[in-house]
């Protein structure tokens, strides 16, 4: 388990860091906090070329407000964003998610962007990117980009970041006043990735009827999913057990889960149902004690 | 004659729960692990293991190996064609199993090793292994044990052409009327339960190192629990002279019984040493430990239980088929597991018919080796399900059914249905603490629904554990061929200090601590005044190591002879120097006093120092020889621990989801030495327990492939799958060991997963009769089984 040989450089930029990814070509990668590249590494799963470092790039507001919602910046470590009194504030959800994220020694480590570019479909983060709207600013050398969370996520670990892209920051969006939310994950261990989850935001108006519902799984198809017509079936409704039942069997439409040493598909099929009803609830319920 | 003053307490050393001297360095970081020893000019070595589980090797090339800048050399089974046999002494049917170091016409697993690289990093050593060539030929993979019993074809599909059937070893054993038992039993319950495959997965990895020097000695370093036999093993292999030949286990960060093997890697780097006259390097990563360190338990039981309806077991079958994997692991083989297992079937109960069988069957994986309670965790399993079931079919609880079938404390010594002797025991004491402390009784009457929409379930289990594994404990537990006994040299030097050279081996264990506690007590000399070698064969005591509940009672058992030998020796010699009574004297803290008058006294120290070097104040050498040291041997008689333990669990019946809440065990190991370090054992096993009982299993594909082998998908309990386990003791000290002392180590994994599995019933009664037939019990597991209800009733 050592890995085979590779070239080395520390980027002190982002900007230096899309110079290199552009110079260096095919067979670099990004280096960020490694929590899973340097495993595959190990196991020689991965064979990068040249690895090009952005975990000691230190940038200005890690985590900042601005209209619309919070940025973070993508080599922000988990755990700051975790931590952030902002996030607990405007993102209670975000907060509560990443705590789900492993272990704190590994939250210490890995990034928010590269959890996200990792796109492994049983990881919290990119669940979280589809469930507050996100967009994320994606940059190479000498252009720009912005992409909605909608369109990045393209199957197993695979993103439509281009081979010399990197995502440079996230901004999540703040959900509108009178918003709850919800987040039920259930996995082997405390820390292990999920073997289903589901998430849920709501917003509700003066008469308690629901006017914006978001609800995103993870752990049940290749890639993160939003229930778009469960989230419609919620619209211009009061809560109850029957509307939360309902809307929960409305998931089934959009997932594509697998059979695994742990869990066949069947069940992730049947708890994710069930997940999305404890967030739905949670969801309702905090939206209906929110001003 | 200079008196001291001091206070004459009776400073028992014995029960009390002294600090591990093993931890300073462990805390501070400073224990030498294998991978910590650097030598000047050390060479590292990768091995290149099988890719397949079963095939014929046809091409070997390493040209292109070769030609890399960093090779120094590279080993296969042309250069070493030599191996080992299944360790087989009068042992019934066994037909041994030779195992080869490298692979030579063909590979029986995933991970056996084929070529040893040799270069100047393990990272350079990793990139030339890339490079070799091997070409295979893959025969049908027997990849499950009741398959691999069906007759072949063709002798290539056997994983041993010699061994027709795959089937090494067989055996049957009836005692009473089993068939009329069963003929007039009210109840009957019959059940196929399977046990998984599972890794001890400890913290250290496997790792050797082997060092030839000038002065032709080898040294060996090896993360390994019997050093001194592994040394006797090199001897033979390697054709070295086993004088020169030490073996050195400085630290072991966990064994389990996984490092009671004798490996390939623990031949070939000494081999390797020798042939290249440099020292060399390997240290097993997680991958290679998953795929090649001994696996254990995997057991398919077919098991019935005849009952009378008032709870009294009137008799057992159990037939246990055991999937041992590609080799005979070196020495204990496959057959670790269903002998004992079957052997510990009456468990507390007086049930005199019993019939079971024993199949070990090859199959193109790992090889089993030991591992905490080995076998019998599957079959207490079995038993323990059967029964949970059988109480819910009679409808009486299961505490009622032990109380019922419980040996009495006046009926020892018992022999029990499968010939084991029990020595002592106070089962219903026991059951009794565990009941009133848990508050079983009262949690049984109430709903198992909680307003969380949660399933309350709570389970209990009794056991009885073998312990102090000499060789008649080996053939109790029906593995004949083990000759284990062991030795303790105690010596005092002329500073009245005490050296204990022990052939055990802690890894975990803190024997360095208990077995010095032994010889304090036993001496009467201070607990700071006594030092334990171990795990250096340069300055240990043969013995064969610790595992199996073994080393308190046997390494405890011979320090105590050899320390009372010591104080016998100086007794007679300070009775010559005081001018006293040898009968009227006795020693405590160090100190020599005539009983009843306590100020007639002298140091141990200045006795000690008298017998080395006053040759006017000792004894005439031809009266009393000056030495004050001792080498004992013991192999004693079987023991047997007992205990129980207590789960509480909630359940989500809509995911499957188990937490557990409570957890209590109680535990009757006989003389406690130390109680915080048999507590440590019950926390540690109960640990393990859990994990075997909801988390693990080794998932190998039809392709004989190993689909988790790392820590990401293989799951072993973390600090937050446990609650704060809650421990209690009984004391019925052994009436037939030295010092009444009864071992504790594997209690747990015989007991604690059985009152997992009654819990996880207990929670889901209101579906029915829904009782776990096979471990582990994961979330998926739960659901069927309450799908399987739905499906019943319908």
């Amino acid at each position: 388990m050592k890995p085979p040989g590779f070239d080395y450089h520390r980027a002190a930029s982002l900007d230096e860091a899309c110079e290199l990814l552009s110079a260096c070509g095919e067979g670099a990668k990004i280096l960020a906090g490694g929590q899973s590249l340097i495993p595959m590494m190990n196991f020689r799963l991965a064979r990068p070329r040249v690895l090009i470092d952005i975990s000691n790039i230190a940038e200005p507001n890690p985590v900042s407000e601005e209209p619309g919602g919070i940025r973070t910046r993508a080599t922000t470590v988990q755990r700051v964003v975790e931590n952030s009194s902002l996030v607990q504030e405007k993102l209670p959800l975000l907060s509560y998610a990443i705590r789900h994220v492993a272990h704190t020694q590994i939250r210490n480590k890995g990034t928010i962007g590269g959890s996200i570019a990792n796109a492994d479909p049983a990881s919290e983060l990119p669940a979280m990117c589809l469930a507050l709207d996100a967009q994320f600013e994606l940059r190479r050398h000498g252009a720009r980009r912005t992409v909605p969370a909608a369109e990045l996520f393209v199957t197993y670990m695979t993103t439509s970041l281009e081979a010399d892209e990197i995502i440079s920051s996230i901004l999540f969006a703040e959900p509108p006043k009178r918003s709850g939310w919800g987040f039920h994950e259930l996995a082997r261990r405390s820390g292990d990735y999920a073997l289903a989850g589901s998430s849920a935001v709501i917003t509700l108006d003066g008469a308690n009827r629901c006017t914006r519902a978001r609800i995103a799984l993870f752990g049940v198809a290749a890639t993160p999913v939003r229930a778009i017509t469960a989230e419609e079936s919620l619209l211009g409704q009061v809560h109850s057990a029957s509307l939360v039942k309902d809307a929960a069997h409305l998931v089934q439409g959009v997932l594509e889960p697998e059979s695994d040493m742990h869990v066949t598909a069947a069940y992730r099929r049947s708890v994710a149902e069930v997940l999305t009803v404890r967030a739905l609830d949670d969801a309702f319920r905090r939206a209906l004690a929110a001003r | 004659m200079r008196t001291t003053s001091r206070v004459i307490g009776a400073t028992k050393h014995i029960g009390v729960s002294r600090k591990r001297v093993e931890d300073p360095l462990m805390l501070m970081g400073k224990a030498k692990f294998v991978a910590d020893i650097q030598l000047d000019g050390m060479l590292e070595i990768a091995f290149l293991r099988s890719s397949h589980a079963h095939a014929q090797i046809s091409r070997i090339d390493l040209e292109k190996a070769s030609k890399h800048p960093g090779c120094i050399k590279i080993y296969t089974s042309a250069d070493w064609d030599t191996g080992v046999t299944t360790f087989q002494q009068h042992q019934g049917n066994l037909q041994p199993v030779y195992m080869p170091f490298f692979a030579g016409e063909k590979v029986r697993f995933v991970g056996e090793i084929i070529a040893a690289v040799v270069a100047p990093s393990r990272y350079l050593a990793e990139d030339i292994v890339d490079l070799i060539e091997v070409d295979y030929e893959p025969s049908p993979v027997n990849f499950d044990a009741e398959e691999a019993m069906k007759p072949k074809r063709r002798e290539e599909e056997l994983v041993h052409a010699e061994i027709p059937g795959n089937v090494y070893f067989t055996d049957r054993f009836e005692k009473g009327d089993v068939a009329k038992a069963f003929r007039e039993a009210d109840v009957v319950v019959k059940e196929k339960v399977e046990a998984a495959r599972v890794s001890a997965a400890s913290m250290e990895t496997r790792g050797v190192i082997a060092d030839w020097a000038w002065d032709d000695t080898l040294t060996v370093w090896s993360s390994t629990q019997m050093p001194y036999p592994l040394r006797t093993h090199i001897a033979h292999a390697l054709q070295f002279p086993e004088q020169n030949i030490r073996v050195i286990a400085l630290h072991v960060g966990g064994g389990f019984g996984q490092k009671c093997v004798f490996y390939p890697e623990e031949f070939i780097l000494p081999w390797i040493a020798n042939d290249l006259r440099k020292p060399v390097k390997w240290i097993e990563d997680r991958r290679e430990h998953f795929l090649s360190a001994a696996h254990a338990k995997q057991m398919t039981m077919h098991m019935e239980v005849a009952m009378k309806k008032d709870g009294t077991i009137l008799a057992m079958k159990c037939k246990t088929i055991a999937d041992t994997g590609a080799y005979s692991e070196h020495p204990f083989g496959g057959l670790i597991d269903p002998c004992p297992g079957n052997a510990v079937l009456p468990g507390a109960f007086t049930v005199q018919n019993l019939q079971h069988e024993t199949i070990a069957v090859l199959t193109n994986k790992m090889g089993i080796g030991p591992y905490r309670g080995t076998g019998m965790s599957g079959t207490t399993f079995a038993r323990e399900m059967l029964l949970t079931k059988a109480a819910r079919l009679l409808n009486i609880d299961i505490a009622d059914i032990y109380y019922r079938n419980f040996i009495k404390k006046d009926e020892f010594p018992f022999l029990t249905a499968t010939n084991q002797t029990y020595d002592s025991g106070d089962y219903h004491q026991v059951l009794d603490k565990l009941l009133k402390l848990s508050e079983y009784r009262k949690l049984k009457q109430q709903p198992r629904s909680l307003s969380s929409g949660r399933l309350r379930g709570v389970g209990i289990s009794f056991f009885v554990e073998p312990t102090a594994w000499g060789s008649l404990a080996a053939e109790e537990c029906g593995v004949r061929g083990i000759t284990a006994h062991d030795t303790a040299t105690v010596e005092m030097d002329p500073s009245g200090k005490v050296t204990v050279r022990s052939g055990q081996f802690g890894h975990g264990q803190a024997t360095r601590t208990t077995l010095a506690q032994v010889a304090a007590e036993t001496l009467g000399v201070r607990f700071e005044d006594v030092r334990v070698h171990e795990g250096d064969t340069d300055r240990a005591a043969y013995g064969m190591g610790t595992f199996a509940s073994r080393s308190a009672v046997i390494g405890g058992g011979s320090v105590m002879r050899a320390a009372s030998d010591v104080r016998k020796k100086l007794l007679k010699i300070a009775a010559h120097v005081m001018e006293a009574n040898e009968a009227d004297l006795n020693i405590d803290e160090g100190v020599v006093f005539v009983r009843g008058s306590p100020d007639r006294c002298m140091t141990v120290a200045e006795l000690a120092h008298i017998t080395f070097f006053d040759r006017f104040r000792r004894p005439s050498t031809d009266d009393v020889e000056p030495v004050l040291s001792s080498t004992r041997h013991y192999d004693p008689p079987l023991t047997y621990s007992n205990g129980s333990h207590f789960v509480m669990i909630e359940l989500d019946p809509q995911t499957g989801e188990i937490q557990i809440k409570r957890i209590i065990a109680v535990e009757d190991c006989g003389t406690v030495i130390n109680p915080q370090v048999v507590e440590g054992q019950m926390r540690g096993g109960i640990s393990q327990g859990i994990g075997m009982a909801m988390l693990e299993s080794l998932e190998y594909d039809k392709n004989g492939q190993l689909s988790n082998a790392s820590f990401m998908d293989y799951l072993v309990p973390n600090a937050l799958t446990l609650p704060d386990i809650e421990c209690a003791h009984v004391s019925t000290p052994s009436p037939v060991t030295e010092g009444g002392i009864k071992g504790c180590g594997e209690a747990a994994m015989l007991s604690i997963h059985c009152a997992f599995g009654n819990a996880v019933a207990d929670a889901l009664s209101d579906f029915g009769i829904l009782v776990p037939m096979s471990m582990p019990i994961g979330p998926q597991q739960v659901l069927d089984l309450i799908r399987e209800a739905g499906t019943a009733k319908q």
